[in-house]
């Protein structure tokens, strides 16, 4: 960090600095990190460089208090031992992480959508992090239905590209009649089966560009999660398949 | 000083209620309140966890349970969120700012460059 970004802030910036870092330190540790987006949704602040230098610095500080705080605490989680019989027992290892931290990586997917390239590149940024670090993240059904979800949604937002309505609006003038065609893309998407709702950018080169990011982010994911722990993915991807299947009919 | 970390139980036992769950969906005075509040504490330090600092480890634990219930303190519709949030927020006042500040730039240097 340059001492020219630190010495451009005014005392109330400082202050909002150090909030940021209070706040989002405590978040973090209780495995809250989608708040942490929020700070770069806001055009004034975006607009300043020293600022957001600043945040960038303490956005990496508290992605590591997250990731340190997973690794010591295995809060992610809980496993649930069932023996089978006297004789012969057999541990059933199910992994299955708590619902706060499922919405929360739920969030982070949705904002990794988002119109801001700051929001959204950070979300990824800290979404790819806590999966890397964590790859049974993956075993959580709905996790990965949203992820399947938010994948679906994105491609039906780049198909609008073709389909949108290119609304024909003609008029008659004294001297010429001209028509022209109406530019209305679609903004909002929304899955029926969850609660997932995405706000996209009218720019359909901004939407490629998300989805094909997202396509390779989880094709990683799901190609290292499966190499760790094959049995599991695939029963998860197996559930979640049976969830959109069931929710379709 | 002591006014103020004696108003953190009364916030903490209020966030506490299973019904209450103003980090979902708040409306923007019920978050400048909670945004006035936090920056209140980064001013004092009443929310450091730095051990240079003095705060308990219960007063640290209540305000970890009150950032859980807390909206994002930022909002994107925000109009000049800098100058009216930031800069010219009444919560900054002028006598007690001038007091802190040499401390709090001090601090928060320290803070970004570490």
């Amino acid at each position: 960090m340059r001492g020219t970004e630190i010495r451009a802030l005014t005392p109330t910036q400082v202050i909002f600095l150090l909030t940021m870092h209070d706040l989002e330190s405590m978040r973090s540790r209780g495995f809250l990190p989608s708040s942490l987006i929020s700070y770069f949704s806001n055009e004034a602040i975006n607009k300043n460089l020293s600022l957001t230098a600043c945040m960038d610095s303490i956005s990496e500080k508290v992605c590591d208090l997250c990731l340190e705080s997973g690794i010591c605490a295995h809060n992610f989680f809980q496993v649930i031992r069932d023996f089978v019989n006297d004789t012969i027992s057999r541990k059933i290892v199910q992994h299955s992480i708590s619902p706060s931290l499922s919405q929360e990586l739920r969030k982070l997917l949705v904002a990794s959508t988002h119109r801001i390239v700051k929001v959204r590149e950070l979300a990824m940024k800290y979404l790819q992090r806590l999966v890397t670090a964590f790859p049974s993240l993956l075993c959580d059904p709905p996790f990965v239905v949203a992820l399947l979800e938010v994948l679906t949604l994105m491609h039906r937002a780049c198909e609008g590209e073709f389909t949108d309505e290119v609304g024909f609006d003609s008029r008659r003038t004294a001297q010429v009649d001209f028509c022209h065609f109406k530019f209305t893309p679609q903004h909002e998407y929304s899955s029926s089966r969850t609660d997932i709702k995405l706000e996209l950018s009218d720019s359909y080169a901004s939407r490629n560009e998300i989805l094909s990011q997202l396509y390779r982010y989880t094709n990683k994911w799901l190609e290292a999660a499966t190499a760790r722990a094959p049995i599991e993915i695939q029963a998860t991807l197996q559930v979640g398949t049976k969830f959109l299947i069931r929710t379709l009919n | 000083m002591t006014e103020l970390v004696a108003l953190t139980l009364p916030i903490d036992a209020l966030v506490s209620h299973p019904d209450f769950h103003p980090h979902h969906k708040a409306g923007s005075e019920l978050t400048a309140l909670f945004r006035n509040m936090w920056f209140i504490c980064g001013l004092f330090r009443l929310s450091s966890d730095d051990k240079a600092d003095v705060i308990s480890e219960w007063q640290y634990a209540a305000m970890t349970r009150i950032a859980a219930k807390t909206p994002p303190i930022v909002l994107e519709e925000a109009q000049d969120y800098l100058t009216n949030a930031i800069e010219y927020n009444p919560v900054f006042r002028n006598d007690f700012l001038q007091s802190v500040s040499l401390v709090v730039l001090l601090n928060g240097r320290y803070l970004i460059v570490g």
